[in-house]
């Protein structure tokens, strides 16, 4: 069942979707980081640790290397980056945790929440990202 | 061992601006309603990061149970408290190694039950990281004087790509609590300014146009200057820090 998505609604990364339309999640991480390739045949899940809260988190370790090498930095999203990107980029270094269009608009400085919100609900058809509608806020 | 948050290699080589510190500026422009030197800013975000210490250090006391502070190691059945988290607070409930050295060096990873969920957080850790402070005594007012000049380079750069601040020379404002200065109020200056047959600042032009009152007088001078100084109308013949407006017809 839909729900009407507001600008206080969370969105997340729905990894099924990807999975399911034959996409590789790996391969936009290992762009983001430069990799040669998406490295996700050692799949051993690793420890990142929050830059912020210390809070350890198991994930993927091409995902992790984007965390630690790339992620809260300048460069990491900028103005320049295409809008859907930027979501998806924030919602990477978010751990997919679920963030609102207010918390988007808070992170990448740009547009206004309601146009992140009339982005975030085509992006389904571009990263599968979508509305966690499952998902308790903490 | 992680720098002290009095150290000067804190300052020099590992601060950069963080997200809590922009929210710090926001907190603070919204207090104060008016421009800010970059210095100023500068002030506030050591302020806030002495305050954040001393916070975690207040909380201590309470008896809640230890500071969680990620450097150190924490035994099973420990009470710790969580002062990134809010203060939330739990005992420890299992230690494993962390798995992941290549990245982090050698650490522990202690698992926490926080308002019914388990969490996992590092302790142990040999990096520096923003909570693994060992504080003692800090004294806000001094490390603000010795370090402000210090990150203000860094700040300025990290403020600069924020679309949230404006600035004219070394008066920063956040873009929403600029006054509106609209096409009537240059049109408007443009004729004060024809009339005058002399350069004048924007605290002079202001006396005769309706630009919200409301503001702060610094603020309105700060919008009225950055509305001239972006049509071609009008010329800045004085210094950036205090513009002296003429027309650009007057050659």
């Amino acid at each position: 069942m839909h729900t009407i998505a507001t600008i206080h609604t969370p969105f997340h990364i729905d990894l099924q979707w990807w999975a399911s339309h034959g996409r590789n999640l790996g391969r936009f991480l290992a762009e983001i980081v430069g990799a040669e390739d998406d490295s996700r045949a050692t799949n051993t899940a690793v420890d990142f640790i929050h830059p912020r809260t210390a809070e350890v988190r198991q994930i993927d370790p091409l995902w992790a290397r984007v965390l630690t090498e790339r992620a809260y930095q300048p460069d990491y999203i900028t103005p320049s980056t295409p809008l859907t990107n930027a979501l998806l980029r924030a919602l990477v270094e978010n751990v997919n945790e679920p963030m609102t269009a207010v918390e988007m608009h808070r992170r990448l400085n740009r547009s206004n929440p309601e146009t992140l919100l009339r982005v975030l609900k085509t992006a389904r058809i571009e990263y599968g990202i979508v509305p966690a509608e499952n998902v308790a806020r903490q | 061992m992680p720098n002290r948050i009095d150290s000067a290699e804190y300052w020099i080589e590992d601060f950069e601006p963080s997200g809590d510190d922009l929210e710090a500026l926001y907190a603070h422009m919204l207090d104060v309603l008016q421009p800010a030197t970059m210095v100023a800013l500068a002030a506030t975000v050591v302020r806030r990061r002495v305050a954040a210490a001393l916070a975690a250090q207040a909380v201590n006391t309470k008896g809640d149970g230890a500071v969680y502070v990620p450097v150190n190691r924490f035994e099973v059945g420990q009470k710790l408290v969580f002062p990134a988290l809010g203060g939330l607070n739990g005992k420890v409930e299992a230690v494993r190694p962390g798995n992941n050295p290549g990245q982090y060096g050698g650490y522990d990873v202690i698992a926490v039950t926080l308002d019914g969920r388990r969490r996992e957080f590092a302790a142990g850790i040999g990096f520096p990281h923003e909570l693994a402070q060992a504080i003692g005594d800090l004294d806000a007012d001094a490390l603000s004087d010795k370090w402000s000049r210090v990150i203000e380079p860094r700040l300025r750069e990290r403020m600069s790509a924020d679309g949230e601040w404006s600035n004219l020379g070394d008066r920063w404002i956040l873009k929403s609590l600029l006054p509106e200065v609209n096409t009537g109020h240059r049109n408007l200056a443009e004729a004060i300014l024809m009339l005058a047959g002399e350069p004048l600042p924007a605290k002079k032009i202001l006396k005769d146009l309706d630009v919200d009152k409301s503001a702060a007088e610094a603020t309105r001078e700060l919008g009225l200057d950055l509305a001239l100084s972006t049509d071609k109308r009008f010329r800045n013949v004085g210094a950036i820090e205090a513009p002296l407006w003429t027309l650009a017809t007057l050659g």
